[in-house]
Formats: C-alpha cells, sequence, structure tokens
C-alpha cells in the first residue's frame, strides 16, 4: 500500500493541477479550476505545438524501436557464438548505456557540429560538402542516431538472454531434417523469441516516450520544433511560459500513453510465461 | 572568467587614476554609510541567486570588500541564465524566501512585476539613511534604467550587466576592399551581400537566428525601423501582418540568406562564434559579448574588429536593450540588508572598480570618461550609438521584449512561423498569416488582464 501512495499521490496531484488555470510564480492560491478545458485545449489544437510534438513522439518510439530492435537482434546473433574475450565486448556494448543522457546529448552535439564536429570531418573527406547536422532538415535524423546508439545495448542483450534460452534440440532436429540455417532462423529460432521481441520493443518505446536529457541538450527540442518531443514541450510549457495547467494536462496524456505501454508489457510477459 | 580586453583596459586606466587622486568623496560616503550598515546589520547573511556572467565575477570579486566593510555575509547561489526565472517564479509560488537578491532579467520585468516577485526599491533609493550620499541613481544610462530596472513607475531592479546591440566589423576586410561600416539597413544588407563568399569560408553575417524564440528576438531588431510590429505594445493589437512588419520579416530572410549555412541553428554564442573564428565579416549582437571577440583565447579577429551601432531604417534608427539586474524578493527577510548588497555593488564609488574586475558599464561616468573613449574610439561610439538607439525605442513606447508576461509566448509563435518562412517552407506572407490565431487569442488574453 506505501509503495502504491508513492505512486498514485504525485499522480494524482499532476491530475488536479491539469484541471486548473495554475500559472508557475503566482501564488497557488490564485489558480482557478477549469475543469477539462486543458485537455480541451491541448486536443483541439489551440495549442499549436502539442499536436506535432505527440505525433514526433509517435515517430520517433515507432522509427526508433524498430532500428534497435533491428542492430540489437544482429549484435544479440554475433554474440551469441562463442566469442574470445566475450565478458569484455558485453562491456563495451554497454557502454552506450553508462553514458549520462544529458551528457550524450552534448558529446553528440559536439561530433555533430557543423564546424568542428568529426562526423562532417569524415562526411566532407568523402563528398566534399559538410551537413548541418542539427538543422531543421536532418535534426530529427541526428536526434534518432543518438537515441539508437544510447538504447540499442538493452535490446541486444535481452534478445541475446532470449536467444540464450532457446533449447538446442529443436535447432539441431531441424537441420538433421536439412533445413538451412537462415530456414532454421526463421522458422524456429524467431518465432521462440517473440516473447523476447515484444517486451523489449515495448521497453523501448516506453524510454522512447520519456527520453528527454539527450534532447534537451542536443537541440533543445528545435531548431523551431523539429525535434519537440512531448516530454520537451511539457518542460517548455511549464518552464518556458509558466502554464503549469496546461504543462500537466500533456504529462498525464504522456503518462497514460506510458501506462498503456506499460499494461501491454506486462500482458506480454504473462504470455511468454 | 572572461578576462576582456575592455577589462584589462579599464584596470589600467583607473587603478592609475586611483593611485593619482586617492579616496575621493563619494568613497568616503559610501564608508560612513557602510558604517551605518555595519551598525545595524553586522552578522546578517544575504544570499544571491545569480548568473555565470562577466558582471556577477567581478560582485563576487567585490565581495570581500563588502562583506568587511558591512559585517554583512554573502554567500553566492549560480545557475544557468535560462533557469534562473524558472527557479525564482518556482520560490515565489512556494513562498520560499531563501534568497535575499536576485539577478534579475531586463526583460521579463512585466512578467516579475504581474507576479509581484520583486519589491519596489524606489523607497530604498530614496531613503538617504538606506542609500549612500553620491550613490547618483541617475548616473545609471537611461536606456539601462528604463529597460531593465523600471517598472510601472516602480524600479524593480538596478542593472549591472546591461546590454544594447551594435554591429561589428571586420575593420581589415572593409579596408580591403573600400568598404564603409552600415549606416541604413540598405547598407547593412548591401554589405552582407557583398561579403559573402567573398572569400573562402566567408560568410556575410552572423545572427542569432534559431528557429523559434529566438528568431522572433531577431526579427523584433527590425521591426520597429520599418514601422512594423507583431503585436502593437500601446493597443495590444495583432499587426504581425501588417505591409510594415511583412516587410521587416522580407528583409530578416534576405538577410540571413547571407550568413553561414547552418544559421537556423544560430543561437547567441553560435553567432559570436562564428564572428570570433573569422567566418563572417559582420556580426550583429549584443554589446556585453564584445568581450568574447577581443579575447586572444576565443577569437582569431583580435585587432581586427571595428564597430557601427544599429543601422537605421525607413522609420528611424532603433535598437535593443537587455541583460541583467539586481533586485529584492518581495517575500525576503531582511530587505535593508539585501538592499545594502545591491546598493554597494552599484555605487557610482565603486562603479570603475566593478568594470576593472571586468563587470559591464552601467553608468554614464564610466561610458563616458575620456580615457576610455580615447582607448577605442570606435567601441566607445557604438557603445554611446547603439545606447541611443535604444533609448530611441523606448521613446516611441517600445521594448524589445513587450511588456508583457506574455512575452514569451508571442516571440515563440512569432519565431515558429517565422522559422518556417526562413525554411522555405511557407512564404513569408503563408507565415504571418499561420501566426495571427495564436496571436489574438494572446492578445485578447493580455487585453483581458489590463481590464
Amino acid at each position: 500500500m506505501p509503495l502504491m501512495l508513492l505512486g498514485v499521490v504525485p499522480v494524482t496531484l499532476l491530475f488536479y493541477i491539469s484541471l486548473t488555470s495554475f500559472e508557475i510564480g503566482y501564488p497557488w492560491s490564485k489558480h482557478e479550476f477549469v475543469g477539462l478545458a486543458n485537455y480541451y485545449r491541448l486536443f483541439s489544437g489551440r495549442e499549436t505545438e502539442f499536436w506535432p510534438a505527440l505525433r514526433l513522439s509517435i515517430v520517433v518510439a515507432t522509427v526508433s524501436v524498430v532500428i534497435k530492435f533491428l542492430i540489437g537482434l544482429g549484435v544479440a546473433v554475433l554474440l551469441n557464438r562463442k566469442l574470445k574475450g566475450e565478458y569484455l565486448v558485453v562491456a563495451m556494448l554497454l557502454l552506450p548505456m553508462a553514458v549520462n543522457p544529458a551528457i550524450a546529448g552534448l558529446m553528440w552535439k559536439l561530433m555533430f557540429s557543423f564546424d568542428f564536429g568529426i562526423i562532417n570531418v569524415l562526411v566532407e573527406r568523402v563528398t566534399g560538402a559538410k551537413v548541418v547536422w542539427l538543422g531543421q532538415n536532418y535534426a530529427l535524423f541526428s536526434v534518432l542516431v543518438v537515441l539508437v546508439w544510447m538504447h540499442f545495448p538493452l535490446s541486444a542483450l535481452m534478445l541475446l538472454a532470449g536467444l540464450r534460452g532457446i533449447a538446442p534440440e529443436p535447432l539441431e532436429a531441424a537441420q538433421l531434417d536439412g533445413c538451412s540455417t537462415r530456414q532454421v532462423f526463421w522458422w524456429i529460432v524467431l518465432p521462440q523469441l517473440k516473447p523476447v521481441i515484444v517486451s523489449s520493443s515495448l521497453f523501448q518505446a516506453i524510454l522512447a516516450f520519456q527520453v528527454f536529457g539527450p534532447i534537451y541538450t542536443m537541440t533543445d527540442g528545435g531548431p523551431g520544433n523539429a525535434t519537440e518531443i512531448l516530454p520537451i514541450y511539457i518542460y517548455k510549457a511549464a518552464f518556458g511560459i509558466g502554464a503549469m495547467g496546461i504543462s500537466a494536462a500533456a504529462a498525464i496524456i504522456l503518462v497514460s500513453i506510458i501506462m498503456a505501454l506499460t499494461a501491454a508489457m506486462m500482458v506480454a510477459g504473462r504470455q511468454k510465461q | 572568467m572572461v578576462k576582456s580586453a575592455i577589462a584589462r583596459l579599464w584596470l589600467a586606466v583607473f587603478g592609475f587614476a586611483a593611485l593619482l587622486t586617492g579616496p575621493h568623496a563619494s568613497a568616503q560616503s559610501l564608508e560612513s554609510w557602510a558604517a551605518t550598515v555595519k551598525a545595524k546589520h553586522d552578522g546578517a547573511t544575504v544570499r544571491v541567486l545569480a548568473i555565470p556572467h562577466p558582471s556577477s565575477e567581478a560582485m563576487q570579486a567585490m565581495t570581500p570588500g563588502f562583506e568587511k566593510a558591512t559585517g554583512i555575509k554573502v554567500v553566492w547561489e549560480m545557475v544557468g541564465s535560462g533557469d534562473i526565472v524558472p527557479k525564482q517564479m518556482l520560490a515565489q509560488t512556494a513562498g520560499d524566501a531563501a534568497y535575499d537578491a536576485y539577478m534579475v532579467r531586463g526583460v521579463s520585468l512585466a512578467e516579475y512585476a504581474a507576479k509581484q516577485v520583486l519589491a519596489d526599491l524606489g523607497p530604498y533609493l530614496r531613503n538617504a539613511a538606506l542609500t549612500p550620499a553620491g550613490y547618483d541613481y541617475e548616473d545609471l544610462a537611461p536606456a539601462f534604467r528604463q529597460g531593465l530596472g523600471e517598472q510601472a513607475g516602480k524600479v524593480l531592479g538596478i542593472p549591472v550587466a546591461g546590454e544594447s546591440f551594435f554591429i561589428s566589423y571586420r575593420k581589415d576586410l572593409f579596408e580591403k576592399y573600400g568598404k564603409k561600416p552600415p549606416e541604413t539597413l540598405d547598407d547593412l544588407l548591401a554589405l552582407a551581400k557583398f561579403f559573402q563568399n567573398k572569400e573562402p569560408g566567408l560568410y556575410g553575417i552572423s545572427m542569432r537566428a534559431e528557429t523559434g524564440r529566438t528568431l522572433a528576438l531577431t526579427w523584433d531588431l527590425f521591426t520597429p525601423a520599418f514601422g512594423g510590429a507583431i503585436l502593437d505594445q500601446k493597443t495590444w493589437d495583432v499587426k504581425i501582418t501588417s505591409p510594415e512588419t511583412l516587410a521587416s520579416l522580407k528583409y530578416l530572410l534576405e538577410l540571413l540568406t547571407n550568413a553561414p549555412p547552418d544559421i537556423e541553428t544560430y543561437t547567441w554564442d553560435a553567432a559570436v562564434s562564428a564572428f570570433a573564428a573569422g567566418k563572417t565579416a559582420m556580426w550583429f549582437d549584443a554589446t556585453s559579448l564584445q568581450p568574447w571577440i577581443v579575447d586572444p583565447t576565443k577569437s582569431k579577429v583580435v585587432g581586427k574588429v571595428a564597430y557601427a551601432p544599429p543601422p537605421k531604417g525607413p522609420k528611424g534608427q532603433f535598437g535593443p536593450v537587455g541583460g541583467w539586474s539586481l533586485g529584492i524578493p518581495s517575500i525576503a527577510k531582511n530587505k535593508e540588508a539585501s538592499w545594502a548588497f545591491i546598493a554597494w555593488m552599484t555605487a557610482k564609488a565603486n562603479a570603475k572598480e566593478m568594470v576593472a574586475k571586468g563587470g559591464v558599464p552601467s553608468r554614464l561616468s564610466v561610458l563616458n570618461d575620456p580615457a576610455f573613449v580615447a582607448q577605442d574610439p570606435s567601441l566607445a561610439a557604438a557603445l554611446k550609438g547603439s545606447l541611443e538607439a535604444a533609448g530611441n525605442l523606448l521613446a516611441i513606447g517600445r521594448r524589445w521584449v513587450p511588456a508583457t508576461p506574455e512575452a514569451t509566448r508571442i516571440h515563440r509563435v512569432a519565431g515558429t512561423f517565422g522559422g518556417q518562412a526562413l525554411l522555405k517552407k511557407m512564404t513569408p506572407e503563408a507565415a504571418v498569416a499561420a501566426a495571427v490565431p495564436e496571436l489574438t487569442e494572446i492578445s485578447e488574453k493580455i487585453k483581458k488582464s489590463l481590464q
């Protein structure tokens, strides 16, 4: 019960704030109860940046989850073989996850710098021209690169654990029956990995919806709103323009999305059992 | 710490002057006033919430002197410039009186006033027992006083890091190609076009142009000169679609085509860095950032730069004023001790010491000093001209950042849609039209709050 209260009380307070006109800087006593007006403002598009931020969060979550899965699966398959120095490889693999997210954003911001970033140095050597990586056209791509870099090791490790949990007998039997390695992988390995794929993808989607630090330090949601995902919008609404009621309403929507994904993950977990 | 050439210059000039003249009358007044403060507040503590800034560092360097003279201990807490206002607002909402003095963002005075975050310093200034003789409030540059401290008849802050805007240009390139510094906006555009790709890796101009609020702040450097406005600051009517405002946007967009290719990502630091790296022939930005371009550790163009005030437009010469002041939270417990700290740091008798320690000059007596003018006439003239341009803007009843708590939202909307035009995703006409619904809603909110 106390554990439940730890989660429920703050979210209940957040929900109450979302029903008010509360603005940062004014005393709490000055707030007015406005019912669902903040939600109406958000969903009706009167807060013009909300829908683009929500859509962008969905795009970022979807694209990054797919890429993280594909890279994670490839790495997991490689690591599933007997490797020399396996522990060292796994430790190296975990490095991106060990970097503080805000620091990762700053690090990549320097690497993507137009003038002196190492990426443009390489690009210029190959193509003869530099790219504005953090400009309007490539900022989202650059952000996705960072998110994938930060989180794909988690997918790789979860999938590796799944691969190592598959009993070898069916695989050997299939090979004796004349199945190729590719057929074994597609028809026997992947179906058995399905529960791990589902749960790791849902976990990655939750991470993608929550992500804030690297984008805040790398682009601050810009240029314009090119990389303004929902958590950045929530932060800017609260601390940029002081609209705590609006910000809380958007935060409740984000919490709802994450809770739905968490519920889906739990269902997937039960199916696995 | 930013060790600017200006600071070293001031140190040399005023250090020598102090040796020659010794303590003067106002310094004596300051000492006798400090003795009365000590009698009353010895042992008190003043907690200051500030941002990292050359002026903050100068004040920190002056703190031991204040502590010794008044017996008041000063505790500094530094936060990022983007975080300080939300932190102050949160403290106000929570009734948290942990701080006794704030560094106050000058362009947010209307928001501070509406939310009653700051105490009126007028009564302290007028009280001879609380303010040192010879303090001379009127000596603070009028544009800084009015733009960064005064709001609706109250004094909410004393400027300590005022900045106006001017043009910095590469005098070596201008001399090489026989060009004169820009006097009009047409000159500025022509020069930017001339220098764009004139030499390998050289662009015309660098400015803050990150799409969003930053772009709108740059846009509003030009709207008064064209007679336009995003919102009319007297009636609060939406003016973004007026021909004058549209002309100012088109001008800005054309100017920015003569800038580095990643201009859409430029915040203030990227803009000054580009100029300091020798990438652009001109740079239009805040005077307070000038130390960067004369600092050999940050700049490749030391000794190659001259300055010019903001160029004239069809409707006149206007410039913004921004920067930071010192204020007292309205919920502070020991306001007299807080005021003693502010009065010491901003007193006329200490103005030269503050500048010598790297702080930004805020007083006319410092800005007009013949020794300073003689050292770099171009800089002195441009500083004077930029302050006059800032005064012109205040004289027509306008501020660079509109004096309303909705100012951030106004610029965010205008800059978001203006950014679409910069990125050629909309025409300028479509961009200003698209901004109207949200600006109209903001306009109605402002009008309602004023009823």
